[in-house]
């Protein structure tokens, strides 16, 4: 029976519901959606639905549905509309992590040529012998430059591991299920740069005060 | 068409078998498109032609003699293979031949990619199926009229469409790549790329719906007779069907191979202001960046590193991402299939007094592995009493095997190796290793115990 005093929060155009539980829980938990693979339905859930989904969020939740079209692809995300804040809550990525992700993403622009697919030891390999990069990373992990030895390697490893793991839940990478030593970066790793656009652009400016 | 000289190449190169040269096969398609802008101008005169030839045929080494020697050798080459030939009136005009060949070209680039044609097509086949699908034979001519003749070859113009559409876009981005400066080409490329992914997207969605003929001779009555007709058709039908699926899947892959050479290029232009910026940027957190703790180890771990936490500097905001839990999300029912959250709250006591007992054995437990431990640290010094030698992954081998616990193998090895040490033996670790005959993924590098004596 009808209710005068219904209001209707969503209304879908295409798909099941089963896939707009499977989206929100993935855009609420931080998962950026892309077309790739597993995503791909979510995705284009997504596309066929964006404006009654950005619609929901935005009434429900003071949530705003982004998008961003980088070369690689294009991906959603939940953020907060400018200064006002949501009623869904945020969480940070430690500050480790969030160092590896800008090492990471500077590693696949500047030094592999905007390769796409790496492996964990390749990681390892910069980190332990990039002559600019490697007394730096020394100096923060293992306390001063040292040499290889298990131990610094696995504090590197595991210091990639763990990043690694984050930055999967993010939806920013994907370890391969083949093999787990390879990882693919996504479309929407393009997110860092996209956050840190701003002190990137004005770097000399950061540079020239600090100094 | 974008552009004639293009598809003139295009022409000329698929067409080189049939007409060795590439100025006669471009020779003649102006002509076919110049026929098919003016309906009336069927035949040209001789100047035009030669005009046409000389405007086509672009070498510029040649002097002005040789030059209208070349356009009259390729006049004669056209008129002597048949491609041209001569009316009533000494006019030139295309022969039937010719008229074919660029036909069929011509009704290979002529179709436009629009989905929304197949959308419409298939609303009318649909409608007649439901109608026709009672009776085989209405079907068969269901099959021939409307199948073959009308839903078959939009969808293979469709698709063909669709990949010329994106060897345009290879083509022109390859062009573009060679001369537009790198920010406009960087806006260029997007908005080529969007266009082609946004019809792709269409042309997959209008193929969808090609379900639903599948579905209606699923349900037909007929489809329960044992009628070989039906299912010839219903087969013929499906693999039709599948094949452009296919067709489709592949002008994806296509997309992804020209993605990929977009990226690539965009790396061989030289290295972008954004990516310097980046770099710097990248080294000034590095060396901004201090460690806020560090301990050597720690012993619930399995293997030894430096535990470190990190202090960035203030230009680098913290990555915040909206992270919520699920059981505040709306509809529980919804997530009844996902997995249980670490922050549910539902311990009780019983579950309380369950983890003290799996505490409680689990402490019984390393207490015996300790116990266990300390006689196969008696059995093996009690070797090394009779022998200056010994060979430690045997031991732990044999360990291993009578134990069937790896956890106390290798927890052992860890505590023998370390008072050996202790008691001034000499390990040496060589750089191959045993494999566990019962279990193979289980290894220990090769390592002798020699007395001090010995040293």
């Amino acid at each position: 029976m009808e209710h005068q005093d219904k209001e209707t929060v969503l209304e879908l155009k295409y798909h099941s519901l089963d896939r707009f539980s499977n989206a929100d829980q993935q855009l609420r938990s931080g998962v950026h959606i892309q077309n790739y693979k597993s995503q791909t339905r979510v995705f284009q859930f997504i596309e066929d639905n964006f404006l009654e989904l950005y619609s929901f969020y935005e009434r429900m939740y003071q949530a705003k549905l982004s998008y961003y079209q980088s070369i690689n692809g294009k991906f959603y995300y939940l953020e907060y509309f400018d200064e006002v804040k949501s009623k869904l809550s945020k969480e940070s990525l430690k500050s480790k992590f969030t160092l590896f992700a800008i090492f990471l993403y500077t590693l696949h622009r500047v030094e592999k040529r905007f390769s796409t697919s790496l492996s964990r030891q390749e990681l390892v390999e910069v980190l332990n012998n990039h002559p600019k990069m490697k007394p730096h990373i020394h100096r923060l992990f293992l306390g001063a430059v040292k040499e290889e030895s298990a131990t610094t390697q696995t504090t590197l490893l595991k210091w990639a591991n763990d990043s690694l793991r984050e930055l999967e839940k993010l939806g920013w990478i994907q370890i391969s299920e083949e093999d787990s030593e390879q990882f693919e970066l996504l479309p929407a790793f393009e997110r860092i740069a996209l956050i840190y656009a701003d002190a990137i652009n004005n770097i000399d400016e950061i540079k020239t005060t600090n100094e | 068409m974008e552009s004639q000289d293009k598809i003139l190449e295009i022409f000329a190169e698929r067409f080189e078998y049939i007409v060795p040269n590439r100025t006669d096969a471009k020779v003649l398609f102006s002509l076919f498109t110049e026929t098919h802008k003016n309906a009336e101008k069927l035949s040209y005169s001789e100047a035009e032609i030669r005009e046409l030839i000389r405007k086509l045929h672009k070498e510029d080494t040649e002097t002005e003699r040789e030059q209208r020697q070349k356009v009259e050798e390729r006049f004669q080459t056209l008129l002597r293979q048949q491609f041209l030939d001569r009316n009533r009136e000494k006019r030139i005009v295309l022969t039937d031949y010719s008229l074919q060949l660029c036909n069929l070209f011509y009704e290979k680039i002529q179709p436009l990619l629009n989905p929304s044609i197949i959308e419409k097509i298939l609303n009318d086949v649909k409608t007649t199926l439901e109608l026709k699908s009672k009776n085989i034979e209405d079907l068969k001519v269901w099959y021939q009229t409307q199948f073959l003749k009308v839903l078959k070859p939009e969808i293979a113009n469709q698709t063909i469409a669709m990949d010329f559409q994106i060897s345009e876009l290879k083509n022109k981005l390859n062009e573009k790549f060679k001369t537009m400066p790198y920010e406009e080409l960087l806006d260029y490329c997007q908005e080529q790329m969007d266009i082609v992914i946004e019809d792709r997207r269409k042309l997959t969605k209008s193929f969808n719906g090609l379900d639903a003929i599948t579905d209606i001779l699923a349900e037909t009555p007929l489809n329960k007779l044992d009628s070989f007709d039906f299912i010839d058709i219903k087969r013929n039908l499906n693999e039709t069907l599948e094949h452009y699926k296919y067709k489709l899947e592949q002008t994806g892959d296509n997309i992804t191979k020209i993605k990929n050479i977009v990226r690539s290029l965009f790396d061989i232009v030289s290295k972008k202001a954004f990516d310097r910026k980046l770099e710097t940027f990248f080294y000034q957190v590095l060396e901004e960046a201090e460690t806020e703790s560090k301990s050597n180890r720690t012993d619930n771990e399995d293997s030894l590193f430096y535990a470190v936490e990190i202090k960035l500097p203030d230009f680098v905001q913290p990555l915040s991402f909206i992270k919520d839990t699920p059981e505040k999300f709306l509809f529980p029912e919804f997530y009844e299939s996902f997995s249980v959250s670490k922050n549910q709250k539902t311990e009780t006591v019983n579950r309380n007094l369950k983890n003290i007992e799996a505490a409680a054995n689990k402490s019984r437990k390393r207490q015996e592995q300790a116990r266990k431990i300390e006689g196969w640290l008696i059995n093996l010094k009690d070797q090394l009493a009779s022998s200056d030698e010994i060979d430690f992954s045997t031991f732990y081998m044999e360990m291993l095997t009578k134990e069937e616990d790896i956890e106390l193998a290798i927890k052992g090895t860890e505590h023998i190796l370390k008072k050996l040490r202790q008691e001034k033996y000499k390990i040496e670790t060589t750089r191959e290793y045993s494999l566990s005959g019962n279990n193979h993924n289980n290894a220990i590098w090769n390592i002798k115990i020699k007395k001090q004596s010995l040293n």
